[in-house]
């Protein structure tokens, strides 16, 4: 069974777009398993079960624990270890003038940790800092470069330090597993285009890093017509 | 502070405005959590002075004076280089600025909570993470993503992945 890491960002879009359910389906007709971070957990739903307006969202998604769609994993000294190691890394790869600039969290960097733990190969992240830390360090370095206006420089040797870390794996977001959940006729019932469509636009807008532009793109290739479940 | 004070003194919404917006980038440039006070509580205070219902109300000028009296206490801090009574006092002027905001205020969301959620997505804008903005400014975490969601932050997105490809690399995985 394939394990899939899902962090706290991904699971918050699904669960605020009502679209946890296609995490049961997947797991059932694609045999993989969704995993979540303890922190992720006292994230998502811990802290704002006390939380009037955000109370909802968290029962969903320990409904989801409860119904076995996504399974937590308990963190052991040797994970809490790796985390400590990867937020000193993470956040030594850049740097203005000498001095580290901090950019991510320890609420991003546990996901990351249980893709080595499990040795899984993909990580759902709709956080565009990690992934792009990841992905396109070079590219993000340009980023934070153009919009704090002032030179920030990549320490390379942190970056070796990070890559070596990680395991080879790949990043999706919740819009993937929506296309997914589509291609596999497990999004919906009444599994159209304009419920693609719907779908990714309203995980967009709960806060999935996507732009229209990359929506529009890929909608223009997914072939029109109800496919019925 | 010292700016905080005078220009709420003098009623200047738009300074203080101003100050908040000026003060933000260094906050995150040094993720400093105390110094990303300042704009919260400058931005704050310039809503309570915009809104003519709170100004104009029977506690407005007692509720002023109470938050005079608490920023003119962190200033004295400031100037003595007290960090840790600078934070505690800080801290009493946001409590002070909560109470006023609860007693006179039409809408659930306190215009510090308001603060936290504009100044953490300026954070997300200056490249911290989402977990590190919120964190930073003490805002919600889900909260922020979803207003940030409805921001166009993302447009500007170049993925050299898309979803096409990053679908193809999931299928891949689990299929093997």
């Amino acid at each position: 069974m394939k394990q899939i890491i899902i962090d706290s960002s991904s699971l918050i879009s699904l669960s605020e777009t009502c679209l946890l359910k296609i995490l049961e389906r997947l797991k059932k007709n694609s045999n993989v398993d969704f995993i979540i971070s303890k922190s992720v957990f006292d994230e998502s739903v811990e802290k704002p079960m006390h939380i009037k307006r955000f109370e909802l969202n968290a029962v969903r998604i320990k409904n989801a624990i409860g119904n076995g769609w996504i399974s937590v994993h308990q963190p052991d000294k040797i994970c809490t270890e790796h985390s400590l190691e990867l937020e000193r890394i993470a956040n030594s790869v850049f740097n203005h003038a000498g001095k580290n600039v901090t950019i991510l969290h320890r609420g991003e960097l546990d996901s990351i940790v249980l893709l080595k733990e499990l040795n899984s190969k993909i990580l759902v992240i709709d956080e565009r800092i990690t992934r792009m830390l990841l992905e396109e360090p070079e590219e993000l370095r340009k980023m934070l470069q153009r919009r704090q206006h002032r030179k920030i420089e990549i320490n390379n040797e942190a970056l070796k330090e990070l890559h070596d870390f990680l395991p080879e794996h790949f990043i999706v977001r919740s819009s993937e597993l929506a296309a997914w959940a589509f291609d596999e006729k497990n999004l919906m019932d009444g599994n159209s285009k304009q419920t693609l469509e719907a779908a990714l636009y309203a995980l967009k807008y709960k806060g999935c890093a996507i732009s229209n532009l990359e929506i529009r793109k890929y909608l223009r290739g997914v072939k029109s017509g109800i496919q019925t479940s | 502070m010292l700016l905080v004070k005078e220009f709420f003194q003098k009623d200047d919404d738009f300074k203080l405005k101003q100050l908040a917006n000026e003060t933000i980038k260094p906050s995150v440039l040094y993720n400093d959590k105390i110094l990303v006070k300042i704009p919260l509580i400058a931005y704050s205070l310039s809503k309570l002075l915009s809104k003519d219902y709170i100004v104009s109300s029977d506690s407005w000028s007692e509720a002023k004076k109470s938050l005079i009296n608490s920023i003119e206490k962190s200033v004295v801090f400031l100037k003595k280089k007290d960090e840790k009574s600078f934070k505690k006092s800080l801290n009493s002027v946001s409590d002070e600025l909560r109470k006023v905001d609860f007693e006179t205020g039409r809408f659930m969301q306190s215009v510090f909570d308001k603060a936290k959620m504009k100044y953490a997505s300026t954070a997300y804008y200056f490249g911290m993470s989402l977990s590190q903005a919120a964190f930073l400014t003490g805002a919600d975490k889900i909260h922020l993503q979803n207003y940030i969601g409805k921001t166009r932050q993302h447009e500007d997105e170049i993925d050299f992945s898309g979803i096409k490809k990053r679908l193809y690399n999931l299928k891949q995985v689990v299929n093997e």
